[in-house]
This record gives structure tokens, sequence and C-alpha cells, in this order.
């Protein structure tokens, strides 16, 4: 799987508030929808959010002082994003395989990137995640 | 246009969301949801017929919703859920939790 190209087709610093989430978040789904129709965008969308909720909450812990970076490329087969935060980082080697019970409110982030990612990968310190989906396939025209 | 509207009638209650349910918007209708379940409601339909994007936060706030109805001996119930959320709540094992149905043919 390679790393695809190098300048991210969507780039965007916000801070760590759950507003700025949610307008980036709108952004992302508009490039998805209005790109080409191999772009997949409820999955993207929705691991996106994940990754930036838990930048602002677990991350940054609230701190609007903070930065987020999100970074999205856009390869031939692959759909590549990066989200990295200012926190301290938290230990993914532990945690990524935890699945909650039925009456849980929370920890359903993880088991959703390992649902909807074709592969994600945290960075040493785990204050950086980068996620790849797979594009849709499209259909070669006749003649 | 508000994002969501909140209805009761007795013991019915409902929540017509007119967008999306995720993060942003869990705190303000948690607030929304205690109120309804304080006054009395039992019965609690979500409707999700508008909704394009349903995140973590956004279960956790059914499921909790869910969970108070449970112990007062009510239910929660969420329709007109699109196939992209079906699905994902199908993932998550919470369609039977929830009671979702899709939207009405």
């Amino acid at each position: 799987m390679k790393s695809g190209p190098q300048t991210p087709a969507l780039s965007q610093q916000i801070s760590s508030r759950m507003e700025e989430v949610e307008s980036l978040c709108l952004k992302i789904r508009g490039f998805m929808e209005n790109g080409d129709p191999g772009l997949v965008s409820f999955p993207v969308e929705l691991l996106a959010r994940e990754c930036l909720n838990n930048a602002v909450l677990h991350g940054n812990r609230g701190d609007a002082a903070k930065k987020i970076d999100f970074r999205l490329w856009v390869g031939r087969v692959w759909i590549r994003f990066q989200v990295s935060d200012e926190g301290p980082g938290f230990d993914w080697r532990k945690n990524r395989s935890a699945e909650p019970d039925l009456d849980s409110t929370s920890g359903r982030g993880l088991p959703l990137y390992a649902m909807y990612a074709n592969r994600v990968r945290f960075n040493r310190n785990g204050n950086q995640i980068t996620l790849w989906v797979q594009k849709k396939r499209q259909t070669r025209k006749e003649g | 246009m508000p994002a969501y509207v909140i209805e009761q009638n007795g013991q019915q209650g409902s929540v017509r969301m007119m967008g999306d349910l995720t993060a942003v918007l869990v705190p303000e209708l948690q607030a929304g949801l205690k109120d309804l379940l304080n006054k009395g409601t039992r019965e609690l339909e979500f409707d999700l017929a508008s909704t394009a994007m349903l995140d973590s936060s956004g279960m956790g706030l059914l499921i909790a919703a869910s969970n108070s109805l449970s112990r007062s001996g009510g239910k929660l119930r969420v329709t007109n859920v699109r196939p992209e959320i079906f699905h994902l709540l199908q993932s998550m094992r919470l369609t039977a939790r929830l009671n979702v149905s899709g939207p009405a043919e």
C-alpha cells in the first residue's frame, strides 16, 4: 500500500472545538461528494469525525488553544487521511481491539476504525493517526 | 432551521432530527432528552429521516436514552434510518437494541 501523492487534496488546521470539527467535516463531505466518482463519502467522513472528536476530547483534552491538523490525499486506489493533535498521545497498542458491550454509551470509535478503514496506523506517541480507505472501483467505459 | 424538533404528548415523545446526529449536538440534546424523560415520556421515537451522518457520540446518546427508558419500563424506537446508517448500526450490533427501522416503503 503506497503512501500516495505528497500534496494533500484537502488540508486544514482547526482549534480543539467541536464546532470547528463539525465545520471541517462538512467541508470533507462537500469535497468527497463533488470529487471524482470513486470517492466514498460516508466512510471517510465518519472516520474523520471519529479521529477529530478523539483529538479534541482525548488528545487535546478540550483545550481550545491546542491545534489539530487534518490532511487528506487522494491516490489512484486509496484515500488516505491523517489527524494530528498536540496531546501526549494514548497507548493504542492496549486499546485497539477493545469492543464495548451493547449498553455502553462510549468506546465505539476504535471499533469503527477497524470496520470502515482498510488500514490504520498510529505514530509511536499515539497523537497522530493515518487511515486508508479504498476508493470505489470504476467501470471502464466500452468502445 | 432548528437542528431538531422535540414533541411530547403524554407518555409519547419524539425527536425529529433536521440534520446529522453528531458530537457537536449531543450535549444540547442530552438536556432536552432529560427534560422529556422527567416529564414522563416512556415511549420515545427518534426520527432520522433527514440524518445523513451518525457518529459514535450520536450512537452513545441513543443508547443512553434507551438505557434510561428501559429503567422506567419505557422503550426507544429509531425510525426512518437511511441505508448507510442502518448498516453502521447493524455492524455495531445495535439494530435490535435500539429498535431501528428503515425508511417507510
